[in-house]
């Protein structure tokens, strides 16, 4: 008896190390501009908010690994998503958030991570300026569409066909739903008036400047092993402010290649659509309260309130949200101090 | 033009006292915040709004959602008396939902202000490769006081809306310790169903109803049912259900408030033993077996017998009796359906009842749901608990809030509360400090505070010193109050 029960649990622990031994995270972090591997990347991981700082940045080609498995306890891998936050100075901070298929399956292998030059991008040319005028938000609270790029050109006509509706309702509904006096108005949803790719996080930037874009929301996916697909979207804040640096905030989502719906998507993208339009609106406001003569106090105290509100809703795996949250609020407490 | 935005709609409006139903319908008129409509269930003193879905591809499935809803929770809040629930559907020319998707929450309150309705169920659904994606929201109304969701200590635990009678007859300025319940507009996660484990169930007649060859008032009759008929539905059009019929065909009847329907859920939960399974819905039919009953059964047929109750026929692995309502848990197409119903169950003092829905809809969830929402049903559910029976291990619940939300103050003071209505002052404190520390300015946290010191401080109020032990703490509270320069 006592040797079956013996071999049980050795038979168990092999199958959980098995099982657990496939939790990989390795990738290489990629200059957005170039595409050349970037050194130096300081790399985060977290995981059910346990987190892991990479002892050395990445090496000169970018690349990193980590095995997840004897760095993080067994019962916090058993989760739907990681973490990875990207830092280096003279590009934008990032954080991917990878989804995984099946709870438990965190295995990310082959990833390539771009990062951004902070002064990249070097602006348009006049004339290609001049042709977006037209478009361009006069109010700054309109957020830019740019279709998601799938391998499957059915998928992505399906996906896209429905988008628009899905984002302003989650985005707009989001706002509303922050349980403060005065939320963030409503933001308007208008499509990018030009082609470019996403890819191009650099030009899309630019793009997104020269129309005074909240931000712009892109997405591309493929089949990324054997029948499963992958889908990266982005939201991209476009409004800058001194002295905080905002991350972009990336989702990786898997399906079975058979399983992808539009609302499934969707629906795992409410979250970072809502929540990001929150540090969005915020950026624009604080921006517009500093610049006004006399400062507009009663502005920041409203910024103030809802962005307490969007923290509230946040749990403990958002911490890099919270960062960022937590980095405007002590930047308008700077501003209110007597 | 947009100030002159008008929106005609017919309200449909059902209240279940069972066994019966009253009903009726009028225009309604929206002019922005003006509105002609006179009040539906003006007598009603509890009462919620479902309206029609949105629904961008137009597949008929807006329509089809609210009336499932509507009767859904009509189900839901059947035995509870005061309680009743409207549905909301624009007339053939006209489109409510236009309203609700440009205004989303804003345009739920409006709706539910003028029908002086506390809560407002809405949504959007669509399909893709044959899945149905339903996405609810709730929107509560919380101007009147009376719809305030707050925990309260005083010379009991209580729920609901301050009331300042059962306040302790020895202070000559009793205080309370209060926590809110604040959020009140829920994006609950999107649920996807297949068509047929929404709309494949029974639906029961109470009157004759008419069976139409299309899903169409102008469309040829086919015939009529009897009363206490049981028909399956095979599926929904718009505002109408798709019924099997005997020689084999399908016809439609009315879902709407024309029809005297019953709609059971799909299925009941149980976790019993020794169930007594009848021939018929009353004890006064013949006990068929004793069962344990563990797991999910679909339900064949629903009946409400005067001075008998509730009873469900189910299906145990191909072999039906009817058992006691009561020993059963419905289980409703969506989350939202339970949560509403626990609110509605809250609001009447009902917490046994609030507490069960409350675990359905964060049973029903899963990992779907974000973290605020299952917080919130969390803390629904430690004061349901705690208010049922304050030996209930409540406490839990708000734990668990707490875990879900730990950047939310309001986690806090309610975990606060429920510690300083169990001696557990310490914790209490230490809970009130946390909310202070995320938000110093925070008013419920400051407001709490103040009456930390005052129960603290005086040697009137008897019983809240007692029940608390906050005096014993009273260098502690200085401290605290010291710290947040909240001395006066």
């Amino acid at each position: 008896m006592t040797r079956v029960l013996t071999w049980l649990i050795v038979l168990w622990m092999t199958q959980q190390g098995l099982a657990l031994g496939a939790a990989t995270v390795a990738g290489r972090v990629v200059d957005a501009g170039s595409g050349d591997g970037l050194a130096g990347v300081a790399v985060r991981i977290e995981v059910s908010g346990s987190a892991w700082d990479s002892s050395a940045p990445t090496g000169p080609d970018g690349r990193f690994s980590l095995d997840l498995t004897s760095t993080f306890p067994a019962d916090a891998l058993d989760t739907d998503a990681l973490f990875i936050s990207l830092n280096k100075t003279g590009f934008r901070p990032v954080t991917r958030i990878m989804r995984a298929q099946r709870r438990g399956e965190l295995t990310f292998t082959q990833l390539e991570l771009p990062l951004t030059r902070v002064a990249g991008g070097g602006g348009l040319a006049p004339d290609e300026r001049a042709s977006l005028e037209p478009f361009k938000s006069t109010s700054g609270r309109t957020l830019f569409l740019l279709p998601y790029e799938l391998d499957s050109e059915e998928a992505a006509d399906n996906l896209n066909r429905r988008l628009p509706f899905h984002l302003k309702r989650g985005i707009n509904t989001h706002l509303q739903s922050l349980q403060v006096d005065n939320p963030p108005e409503a933001i308007g949803i208008e499509r990018m008036p030009v082609n470019v790719s996403a890819t191009n996080t650099e030009k899309v930037r630019d793009y997104g400047v020269a129309l005074n874009a909240l931000a712009v929301v892109s997405g591309q996916g493929g089949i990324a092993e054997g029948t499963t697909v992958e889908v990266a979207s982005e939201y991209l804040i476009i409004p800058d402010l001194p002295g905080v640096q905002l991350q972009s905030f990336y989702v990786d989502d898997r399906f079975p290649e058979n399983t992808l719906r539009s609302g499934k998507l969707f629906e795992r993208l409410q979250a970072l659509w809502g929540g990001n339009t929150v540090l969005a609106v915020a950026v624009l406001d604080i921006n517009q309260a500093i610049a006004a003569r006399p400062k507009d106090t009663s502005a920041l105290q409203r910024t103030r309130a809802y962005l307490l509100a969007q923290r509230r809703q946040l749990g403990p795996a958002d911490g890099a949200v919270v960062a960022q949250i937590n980095a405007l609020l002590a930047l308008i407490d700077e501003e209110l101090a007597p | 033009m947009r100030s002159l935005y008008a929106l005609c709609l017919t309200v449909m409006f059902c209240i279940w006292c069972a066994p019966t139903y009253a009903g009726g319908q009028v225009m309604a008129e929206f002019t922005d915040e003006r509105s002609r409509t006179p009040e539906v269930l003006a007598h009603v003193p509890l009462k919620a709004v479902v309206a029609e879905f949105l629904d961008p591809l137009d597949t008929g499935l807006g329509k089809s959602l609210g009336y499932l809803l509507w009767r859904e929770t009509l189900t839901a809040i059947s035995d509870q008396s005061g309680a009743g629930v409207i549905v909301a559907e624009a007339p053939p020319d006209e489109r409510l939902v236009d309203m609700l998707r440009r205004d989303y929450h804003k345009a739920a309150l409006r709706i539910a202000r003028h029908q002086r309705a506390r809560m407002a169920l809405w949504g959007a659904v669509e399909v893709d490769a044959g899945e149905v994606f339903v996405n609810t929201y709730l929107s509560v109304l919380t101007e009147e006081a009376r719809g305030d969701l707050r925990f309260v200590l005083d010379k009991r635990l209580r729920g609901g809306p301050p009331v300042r009678e059962h306040l302790s007859a020895n202070a000559a300025n009793p205080v309370t310790l209060e926590a809110p319940i604040s959020r009140t507009r829920f994006n609950f996660a999107m649920q996807a169903r297949s068509p047929q484990a929404l709309f494949e169930r029974p639906v029961i007649t109470k009157r004759p109803v008419v069976i139409r060859a299309r899903g169409s008032r102008d469309s040829p009759v086919l015939g009529r049912t009897s009363p206490d008929q049981v028909l399956q539905a095979v599926d929904m059009a718009g505002g109408w259900f798709k019924v099997r019929l005997d020689d084999g065909g399908t016809g439609f009847i009315s879902a709407g408030i024309d029809s005297a329907l019953a709609l059971p859920p799909r299925t009941v939960l149980a976790d019993r033993e020794n169930i007594n399974l009848r021939a018929g819905p009353g004890t006064d039919h013949e006990r068929l077996r004793r069962i344990d009953l563990k797991g999910s059964y679909p339900v064949l047929d629903m009946r409400y017998r005067p001075g008998k109750g509730l009873w469900y026929r189910i299906d145990i692995d191909g072999r039906p009796g009817w058992v006691a309502a009561f020993l059963v848990k419905p289980r409703f197409s969506v989350p939202a359906v339970h949560f509403l119903a626990g609110l509605y169950r809250y609001y009447a003092g009902r917490y046994d009842d609030a507490a069960s829905e409350f675990q359905r809809f964060i049973a029903d969830s899963g990992r779907s749901a974000n973290n605020a929402n299952l917080a919130t049903a969390y803390q629904l559910l430690g004061a349901s608990r705690l208010l049922s029976n304050p030996a209930n291990p409540g406490y839990a619940a708000f734990n668990r809030a707490v875990e879900l939300t730990p950047y939310d103050p309001d986690a806090y003071l309610l975990r606060g509360v429920a510690a300083f209505g169990t001696r557990q002052t310490a914790a209490g404190l230490k809970d009130l400090d946390r909310a202070l520390v995320l938000d110093k300015q925070y008013r419920p946290a400051r407001s709490l505070a103040q009456s930390v010191r005052a129960i603290a401080g005086r040697r009137d109020d008897i019983f809240m010193e007692r029940l608390t032990n906050l005096p014993t703490y009273k260098r502690d509270v200085d401290r605290m109050l010291e710290k947040y320069n909240l001395e006066r």
